[in-house]
């Protein structure tokens, strides 16, 4: 140690009461790093008592880690004379502690470096709750960029201070360039800006805003100019002196788009109500019409024909008689067509009264009241066991009043008439049905089949008006059931219905129904 | 007529439906009698003995009411309200004869207070055949209602 060094070593001893004031820890080491001088903020902050640390070369008792390399800092110190900057040292208990490190480089009096004086301030717990800090806002940012909402803050002037991923997406504008721009000339159209700034002033003048702390909606402006509603909330949050304004908000297009179609819908809806209403209306009167207007002319027809045959026939030759018969053949003809339609027409206006039916019971009676059909005909019936079904009795009385006439009607020329009711299950769903071994009808025809005043077979041959299936069909259907036919032409036909909604909505194709029995 | 005692008044606006329910009566004496009447207010004319049938009293009331219900100026249904309602008409016979069996029509009538309702066949034979059983009935069978039947109680 030369002479210089040994005089400055004196001064900072004698100094030392001084020094040892600071907290802070403070050591002299010499151009070889070893150890001339250690503090009492040195002794706690690091463990080594002074005893222990002089003499010893200060980074290897210290195991001092350098932001870069330590001969480039030296060369600092040399040309500066002093250097900053963060070191990590280790403690005499092995803990490791970040320190602010500040160094000054000591002179002999003729200016040549002697030694360097380094004060080192522990900034540990600083450093780590700077971590903590900056870990929570990366957490936060995260948390707002995963948003599907737009997340923006604006401060009391105005200005974009918060802008997440969403905000970027539906906007147009990134992060970057959105932070700081004036709220209302990147978001908000121009006829709402004026708004937008009185509304503001207003809650920085009394604290009141009628539009903060709810959900509201409103037009917003993309950057490419197009114009959209968004649902937002803004919450004022006051910090310090002022405030700053958070809002969550998303894009409702869609929402508008699918409310203006269910507002079109229910529009429409209304509308053909109300149409359909009036038809209603027009159809009673037209049926009301159709029961006292038309048999009107048809008596008076059938009436005057009759009393011509009585008073006129004896004097008549057979041809004008014959047509006189036609007359009269023609005008029952009609009656039975009124009556159907009418009947067709009380089928669809009456209201379903459903009750546990016993459709063997409702089967025997109608074969009953079919009697007279079936006296002088050879008929093997096969019926079959039938289940309790909720159905409107009447109604479904009639179906098989029409399925089981029609069996009849058409097995008129078969020597050995078969006609089978009964039941088969398909998919779970019970499907009854009514075959016949008569004259069948080519399915080329089927879709005629149900329709009104449809006809498969001529009048000569087969006599009816072509109601019955209608009135089969409407009922079924009334009961939101299917009916369906197979047939074949001279080898009978099959009709087949279903009574209630069945389990499975699809439609099973007919020749697995045909196939299942 | 208006002076003569009306036996059946007949309240039907069709001039072909009137010739023949007349015809189906012919062979009765009944025809003769008969009051025709073409629509609702003129039925209520003579049932109430107003209007052209002011010198007609209630104290001879028609022995049987034919009425009609699709009538000109007032329906059938309205004409039945106003006879069963007043206790001067209320105990004359009224049989509804029309074209139609709808439900509303025959349940309505029969709400109104109608004696008998039968529907004018679109077949004459059986058209004929129910009118003349009608005059049959109530002009031979059944016991007309007594004077005091139409007092105020």
């Amino acid at each position: 140690m030369t002479e210089e060094l040994k005089n400055q070593v004196g001064i900072w001893r004698d100094n030392a009461a001084l020094l040892n004031l600071t907290h802070d820890s403070i050591f002299v080491r010499d151009m070889n790093s070893r150890i001339l001088f250690w503090n009492r903020g040195a002794e706690e902050t690091y463990g080594w008592t002074k005893a222990e640390a002089l003499e010893k070369v200060a980074q290897v008792l210290l195991s001092t880690e350098f932001p870069k390399p330590p001969e480039q800092i030296e060369a600092d110190v040399l040309e500066n004379g002093r250097w900053e900057g963060e070191l990590v040292h280790r403690r005499r208990d092995g803990t490791r502690i970040v320190v602010a490190s500040r160094w000054a480089l000591q002179h002999d009096a003729q200016g040549a470096p002697i030694g360097i004086l380094e004060t080192n301030n522990d900034i540990t717990s600083r450093k780590q709750a700077e971590e903590v800090l900056r870990e929570s806002e990366e957490r936060n940012r995260a948390v707002l960029d995963t948003a599907n909402e737009a997340f923006i803050a604006m401060d009391a002037e105005g200005r974009i201070t918060n802008w997440n991923h969403q905000a970027e997406v539906t906007f147009g504008w990134s992060r970057v360039e959105a932070i700081g721009r004036l709220l209302a000339e990147t978001i908000i159209p121009p006829q709402y800006r004026e708004a937008h700034r009185r509304g503001l002033q207003h809650f920085l003048a009394t604290g009141q805003g009628p539009v903060l702390d709810k959900r509201f909606e409103i037009t917003a402006l993309r950057r490419d100019g197009h114009e959209f509603p968004v649902e937002l909330t803004i919450a004022p949050i006051r910090v310090g002196p002022t405030y700053i304004f958070n809002s969550f908000l998303h894009d409702i297009t869609v929402r508008k788009q699918t409310e203006e179609a269910l507002a079109r819908q229910k529009v429409e809806l209304v509308r053909t109500n109300v149409e359909l209403a009036a038809a209603n209306k027009e159809l009673e009167a037209f049926t009301y019409s159709v029961s006292h207007d038309l048999r009107a002319p048809l008596r008076h027809i059938g009436g005057f024909s009759q009393i011509l045959e009585e008073e006129f026939g004896p004097r008549m030759d057979p041809a004008a008689q014959q047509s006189l018969r036609y007359i009269q053949k023609g005008v029952q003809e009609m009656g039975q067509l009124i009556d159907d339609l009418l009947k067709l027409g009380r089928i669809g206006r009456q209201a379903l009264k459903e009750q546990p039916t016993e459709l063997n019971l409702l089967v025997e009676v109608v074969l009953a009241d079919l009697k007279p059909e079936t006296e002088r005909r050879q008929i093997e019936w096969k019926i079959g066991q039938l289940p309790s079904v909720k159905c409107d009795p009447g109604l479904v009385k009639l179906v098989f009043v029409n399925l089981l006439s029609n069996a009849i009607k058409f097995t008129r020329h078969q020597e050995r008439a078969i006609i089978q009711v009964g039941q088969i299950r398909v998919k779970g769903e019970q499907v009854f049905f009514v075959r016949d071994n008569g004259v069948g009808f080519n399915m080329r025809y089927v879709d005629k089949l149900f329709g009104i005043f449809q006809r498969l077979h001529r009048q000569d041959d087969f006599e009816g008006t072509g109601v019955g299936l209608a009135n089969v069909r409407r009922i079924i259907h009334k009961h939101g059931g299917r009916v369906w036919a197979e047939a074949e032409p001279c080898k009978g036909a099959a009709f087949y219905f279903t009574l209630g909604i069945s389990q499975e909505n699809s439609l099973e194709s007919k020749s697995m129904v045909v196939g299942g029995q | 007529m208006t002076k003569d005692e009306i036996e059946i008044l007949l309240v039907e606006d069709d001039a072909t439906d009137v010739e023949l329910t007349k015809r189906a009566l012919r062979h009765d004496k009944l025809a003769g009698s008969i009051q025709v009447v073409r629509d609702g207010e003129e039925a209520l004319d003579c049932l109430f003995c107003r209007g052209a049938y002011s010198a007609r009293g209630f104290d001879r009331p028609p022995s049987l009411v034919l009425l009609d219900l699709k009538l000109p100026k007032l329906s059938g249904h309205e004409v039945l309200r106003e006879v069963k309602s007043d206790p001067r008409t209320k105990a004359i016979p009224v049989v509804v004869m029309t074209s139609s069996v709808e439900e509303a029509d025959l349940a309505q009538s029969y709400r109104l207070g109608v004696n008998s309702y039968v529907q004018k066949s679109v077949d004459f034979r059986l058209f004929e055949e129910r009118v003349k059983q009608l005059g049959l009935y109530w002009m031979h069978v059944n016991e007309a209602p007594p004077p005091s039947a139409f007092l105020m109680e």
